[in-house]
């Protein structure tokens, strides 16, 4: 017999925000690793076997493969839940503590093709919405704006230098989604009810390292074997701003503007972001300012390959901190 | 093999080699349609990416020019450029062909022969846009077994259901393989169904897409699954699926004679409710074909142009170039309600009528059984919009077979014609709806609307007649049944106990009893019948004497009808007996203002005890004020927690008197008296004995062994806890009648849009 549909739905929902080729779809990929290298006891476990085998596939292209994921060409739905640690809770008279329940998040992620944030190339003599926004895919992808509360916006300043376009990428579905959350009356403060973690990817590239390295915005975190230089989430939004300056189209600060417009400013974070991280000798297990580039770039007709292990950098971060917030806001029946 | 020479149109989609923006529209033929249709339509079924290339999408569109409407199906080629964009990523291009619908209906091809002939194309296509594609043979296409697998059955049949299906287990199978797949469940359908069945080769398990058969590594949540050479399990539930399964599994049908008519109805339909019904009647015209009609005043007229919506539930509307019709292709999500059934010809071009050689009759057999059923298709619809006025196409006088006449011959098994017209009941709601709605609204209204009346009146009886803890008593006047012990008893609630303790022995003595009530017991026992009497103990100011030729059988201890509770934190138990004896003075008990017996009782009792009167409703008050530190109160209002005084110290308990004829004692021998004298009248007090039905099986079964079955009563009432269940009973007969007054509002109000088909 066929059983109807009955699979649960997630949590919170967090869409994925960016231009083509930002890194959206490799971020996602790169998040069971991330979370495999940290020290803590989190991890992600699909919550359903669609997205179960996304996880696993991604793994393998990037850690084994080497290989980063093609351009998504629909709007992916992937449901999975981040397990925590379970606290330790205070024994009395000193007895033993015992651990409780660990924390879940549920989580429905969103990721959509890059050019649906665009303002679209409408066909020559074609009618409708400047934006496109009759287009089944960008309806389709406010629908998941709208749905969520979460969102993960990378700002690649690598595209930004070249082309300029992140705010283009950025005014038109934001303008829509007020639109709709004022039709919902969610817009009543002025403000978006949405959490946004604003990631400044490609943190790998010497070019974006160097930036930071110019402004004094690196750290290293002492706990860290391979003494991997960061950029403190504090320190992010200086980043971010910072590279705003060399924006091919001047237009990279009204990002900036543009968040502080719409969202409360306690719902913002920046987070500089590397997938694949900083390429690390296997013999030294050092990071090595001479030699950290680990994304080998292809010739013709070659893929561009991971060079050697990956080590990502606020991979995690920004999800653990969306679902968190988002956790503490609604608690869920799964958060224990 | 003949070769046809179809045209088509066709659009490009990728990136351009080393573009950084995202996928788009690179090239398209400057025809009929315009680079708008191709947009709307590569956006809404776009499928993913695949990792194994290439993979191929069936798609439909539809536009209007002109008020006349084009259908094509859209066939999608997805395979790599051999380019990479500005990210050094691979870019694939879609090569999306357009193929009017009408060239594939006047010269059926299949979907793999479509693809060959379209895959060898250059990039850009130059005119004359046409291919030559190799005529479609139905009966082939099968694999080597030259039958449809149970997969491509199951598949062809759930389609009928409107759902989206999708085939698991095939990551394996090579795209083309899949491709012969599409063509073997769509060769099992009515080939204009072609003209709105969206498929693919392959589809990503985590995008949401809008095609109707689809091949994928897990199933959508809203998709029958459908697992690759083994099939699917289909039951009744799946009503509609089941019916066209058995259809396509009869061995009564030949499978060639199936496959070659099923080929031959080009006529455009829909998968949506309006039109899986006149699919099914094809499906089963093609496998029965004998029972085609030839005279043409047999033909029955066929509504068209009944068209599927983006959700499948309304019609699509074609609109002028450059627009695609809406989802025309989309399945229906589960549980959407089926629109009502249009006969307008927005679908097709006005003032055209189907082709003739198309024309859809209904086989003798099924039509019957539709006429019966008052849910034939057409059936009192005006003429399509088009339609000949000189009634080429008008109604015709249903069939009837006599009796005379007797069945046809190869008539559709009656099965299968039960099997249709469940479908078609099914699929007709609306139009039952329609035809019959204001009367069902009245029947079905009145009807909850009587059984309401009549649950709540139930009720009521039950509550009133509930005797506070009796077991079920018969009429004074009635005569006993052979077999049945007449327990005769007071007419007052306190005696309930020993009532039930009596009749749950002569049930546990394998006889029935009958429970008749009186002021006067003695007065009103049979003599002749087996009969226990029970009269107030000598304690008791109601005491009597026993009937003649009645014996004592025991002497039934029974518990108060109150109890003396005390709060612990104001006086201690030993304190409290203390006072019941008359050696401390100064305990304050209160007590309800109601029983001036029972304060007197307690005056002569306990003569040291301070009473104090306080309002029977609530009893507990002053005990919870600390004004007392005791009180009585009725066992039926509980005790609220505080400690009960139990044991002989307790308030004066009761005695019945049990008293049996000769008939009886010949039953019942000694079993009561034992009974009787285990009951130990210092546990009276406590709780186990507010409920006296459950005390006195309770206590009886210490004693006596499990009867037989339960031994009822004359009225047919088994014995119970009636204080309790009688309660229960009464309440939930009365709930009942108010939900089902409130469904006869609710379907006086909202009227036959409540009504649903049974599926």
């Amino acid at each position: 017999m066929q059983s109807e549909p009955s699979r649960g739905r997630p949590d919170h929902n967090i869409s994925m925000w960016g231009a083509p080729g930002s890194g959206k779809t490799t971020l996602l990929a790169a998040l069971f690793i991330a979370l495999t290298r940290r020290n803590d006891d989190w991890k992600i476990v699909g919550s359903d076997p669609a997205s179960s085998d996304y996880l696993i596939e991604r793994t393998n292209a990037l850690s084994r493969g080497k290989v980063f994921p093609e351009a998504s060409m629909a709007l992916e739905r992937y449901h999975w839940t981040l397990i925590g640690p379970a606290p330790q809770k205070t024994g009395l008279w000193g007895r033993k503590a015992k651990p409780g329940p660990p924390a879940r998040i549920g989580l429905g992620m969103f990721d959509a093709p890059g050019g649906l944030f665009g303002t679209g190339r409408r066909p020559a003599g074609g009618v409708g919405a400047p934006d496109g926004a009759g287009d089944p895919r960008r309806q389709e992808l406010l629908d998941s704006l709208e749905q969520s509360r979460g969102i993960v916006f990378l700002f690649d300043p690598i595209r930004e230098f070249t082309f300029g376009d992140a705010f283009d990428h950025m005014h038109a579905p934001l303008a829509r989604l007020a639109e709709r959350m004022l039709a919902s009356g969610e817009f009543t403060d002025g403000k978006l009810p949405h959490h946004i973690a604003v990631c400044v990817t490609k943190f790998d590239d010497p070019r974006v390292l160097e930036t930071a390295e110019k402004r004094r915005l690196l750290t290293v975190d002492l706990d860290d074997p391979y003494r991997l230089p960061r950029v403190a989430s504090e320190d992010a939004r200086e980043l971010f701003h910072e590279l705003c300056q060399v924006s091919a189209s001047g237009n990279a600060d009204m990002v900036l503007n543009a968040l502080d417009q719409y969202f409360h400013p306690d719902r913002i974070r920046f987070f500089a972001t590397s997938s694949i991280g900083f390429y690390v000798d296997r013999r030294t297990k050092r990071f090595d300012w001479d030699d950290f580039q680990n994304m080998v770039p292809g010739e013709a007709d070659e893929d561009s390959r991971i060079r050697g292990q990956l080590h990502p950098i606020n991979v995690v971060e920004p999800m653990l901190w969306l679902g968190q917030r988002l956790a503490a806001i609604r608690p869920s029946t799964e958060i224990s | 093999m003949t070769r046809r020479e179809i045209g088509f149109e066709w659009a490009l989609e990728g990136k351009r080699p080393g573009a950084h923006d995202d996928y788009e529209l690179l090239s398209w033929s400057d025809d009929r349609l315009g680079p708008e249709v191709f947009e709307e339509i590569r956006s809404r079924y776009a499928t993913g990416l695949s990792a194994d290339l290439p993979q191929v999408t069936i798609a439909v569109a539809a536009t209007r020019e002109r008020e006349r409407v084009s259908r094509h199906i859209v066939l999608a080629i997805q395979d790599w450029s051999g380019h990479r964009d500005a990210t050094n990523r691979k870019i694939v291009y879609t090569r999306w062909f357009y193929v009017p619908y009408h060239d594939l209906a006047a010269h059926p091809v299949s979907y793999a022969a479509l693809y060959h002939a379209l895959a060898g194309l250059p990039v850009t296509p130059s005119p004359p846009l046409a291919v030559q594609v190799p005529e479609f043979d139905p009966t082939t296409g099968f694999g080597e077994e030259g039958v449809p697998g149970p997969d491509a059955l199951s598949a062809a049949a759930l389609l009928l259901t409107g759902r989206p299906v999708c085939v698991v287990g095939a990551d394996s199978v090579p795209m083309i393989e899949r491709l012969r797949f599409l063509d073997a469940v769509a060769a099992l359908l009515p080939y204009g169904m072609r003209a709105r069945l969206t498929a693919a080769t392959w589809t990503s398990s985590t995008a949401r897409h809008k095609i109707r058969l689809s091949f994928a590594r897990h199933a959508p949540e809203d998709a029958y699954e459908v697992r690759w050479r083994h099939g699917a399990e289909i039951t009744r539930r799946d009503s509609p699926a089941h019916v066209c399964l058995d259809l396509l599994t009869r061995s009564d049908v030949r499978l060639a004679d199936l496959l070659r008519g099923l080929a031959g109805e080009t006529e455009p339909l829909s998968f949506g409710p309006a039109d899986r019904p006149m699919a099914v009647r094809l499906l089963e015209r093609s496998g029965y074909p004998k029972l085609r009609p030839d005279s043409a005043d047999e033909a029955e007229p066929e509504p068209r142009g009944t068209e599927e919506t983006p959700d499948g539930g309304e019609p699509d509307h074609p609109v002028k170039r450059g627009t695609a019709a809406p989802a025309s292709g989309a399945p229906d999500p589960p549980g959407r309600e089926p629109a009502p059934e249009r006969n307008d010809g927005d679908a097709l071009p006005a003032g055209t009528s189907p082709p003739a050689g198309n024309a859809r009759r209904l086989t003798l057999p099924v039509r019957s059984v539709l006429t019966w059923l008052g849910r034939g298709r057409g059936r009192g619809r005006s003429p399509a919009p088009g339609a000949p006025p000189d009634g080429t196409a008008a109604p015709t006088t249903p069939y009837r077979r006599t009796a005379d006449e007797g069945p046809a011959p190869g008539a559709v098994p009656l099965s299968m014609q039960a099997a249709l017209g469940g479908l078609e009941h099914a699929d007709r709601g609306k139009q039952a709806r329609s035809g019959r709605g204001p009367q069902a609204k009245v029947t079905v209204t009145v009807a909850f609307a009587t059984l309401g009346i009549t649950l709540i009146g139930l009720g009521v009886v039950a509550l009133v007649r509930a005797p506070g803890g009796d077991p079920p008593t018969g009429p004074d006047v009635a005569e006993a049944q052979p077999g049945t012990v007449v327990i005769q008893a007071a007419n007052r609630p306190e005696d309930a106990f020993a009532t039930n303790v009596v009749a749950e022995v002569v049930r546990r003595s394998g006889y029935r009893f009958e429970i008749r009530r009186s002021d006067i017991p003695a007065a009103a026992a049979p003599v002749e019948k087996p009969a226990v009497v029970l009269i107030a103990g000598p304690d008791s100011a109601l005491t009597g004497e026993p009937p003649q030729g009645f014996v004592q059988a025991g002497t039934i201890p029974v518990p108060s009808a109150d109890v003396l509770v005390y709060d612990i934190g104001q006086i201690t138990p030993e304190k409290l007996r203390a006072a019941l004896k008359g050696q401390d003075k100064d305990v304050r008990v209160s007590l309800p203002d109601t029983d001036p017996e029972l304060a007197e009782a307690l005056k002569r009792r306990y003569p040291s005890l301070r009473l104090q009167p306080v309002p029977a409703q609530d009893p507990l008050r002053a005990l919870r004020d600390k004004v007392v530190q005791a009180a009585v109160v009725p066992r039926t209002a509980g005790d609220g927690g505080y400690a009960r005084v139990d044991g002989p110290d307790g308030l004066p308990g009761r005695t019945i008197l049990a008293f049996y004829n000769e008939a009886a004692l010949d039953v019942l021998h000694d079993a009561l008296g034992r009974v009787a004298g285990s009951i130990d009248p210092g546990a009276l007090a406590s709780a186990e004995y507010d409920w006296p039905g459950k005390a006195a099986a309770r206590v009886v079964g210490a004693v006596l062994p499990p009867g037989g079955p339960s031994v009822v009563s004359r009225a047919g009432e088994r014995e119970s806890d009636q204080g309790q269940d009688s309660l229960w009973l009464a309440l939930v007969l009365i709930a009942a009648g108010g939900v089902a007054g409130f469904v006869a509002l609710i379907v006086a109000i909202r009227g036959p849009s409540r009504f649903e088909p049974r599926p």
